[in-house]
């Protein structure tokens, strides 16, 4: 039954294919690589520019504007023997436009699909304790795409 | 999601240097035979992880 659920147990995986269709089963089809150790995904969700126009007469009219998919930055704890997150760097190392497909599992089993570029993948070194940690700046590039948890 | 696995007939592909895949929990050692789906041996490939093996095959002994 749906309701309230947490950020723990949810990850992050990432595709060098592309879907054949913008849908669920365009995705589901690909074979996504997880990557391990991840602390934060971020926010997913697309926003629009708003473009306002106020009439002489009545009030002020806000229509959407242009869509911007979004970005993530997920963080990990740096583990280069990692096949995810060697993926990751891979794609942020891509100096062409491909795009990368990525997969988010929510903790109820919810999937949201995107296709992506990894604009950069900086490691942080913190002082002695802290893990160094690499924080990846995920453009959404296409439109996300909601696969609900299994029944 | 694919689940073809590498046939005999494919070539065999070697780790690079040990890796390991979160998603499935598998583990690879450097320049061992990578058994996996062909989705995952793409993804593999694309990050440097596995090579294609260019040793020729074993001489029947005479």
């Amino acid at each position: 039954m749906p309701g309230l659920q947490t950020g723990a147990g949810s990850s992050i995986a990432i595709s060098v294919a592309a879907p054949a269709t913008q849908d669920v089963a365009g995705y589901t089809a690909l074979s996504f690589t997880e990557a391990a150790n991840c602390e934060k995904i971020g926010t997913i969700g697309a926003t629009f520019a708003k473009t306002e126009f106020q009439p002489l007469k009545g009030p002020k009219q806000k229509l959407k504007g242009s869509a911007d998919y979004g970005s993530l930055q997920p963080s990990f704890g740096l583990d280069e023997g990692d096949a995810g997150q060697t993926l990751f760097r891979t794609a942020a190392d891509d100096e062409t436009n491909t795009l990368y497909s990525v997969r988010v599992t929510y903790q109820s089993g919810a999937r949201r699909f995107f296709q992506s570029r990894v604009f950069g993948w900086p490691e942080t070194i913190d002082g002695a304790d802290p893990v160094l940690m690499a924080m990846p700046t995920v453009e959404i590039c296409t439109k996300i795409v909601r696969a609900p948890a299994a029944a | 999601m694919s689940t073809a696995k590498t046939t005999s007939a494919a070539k065999t592909m070697l780790a690079t240097r040990d890796f390991t895949d979160a998603g499935t929990g598998k583990a690879f050692l450097a320049d061992k035979a990578v058994e996996a789906s062909d989705g995952e041996m793409a993804n593999y490939a694309a990050a440097g992880l596995v090579k294609a093996d260019e040793q020729p095959a074993a001489k029947p002994a005479a």
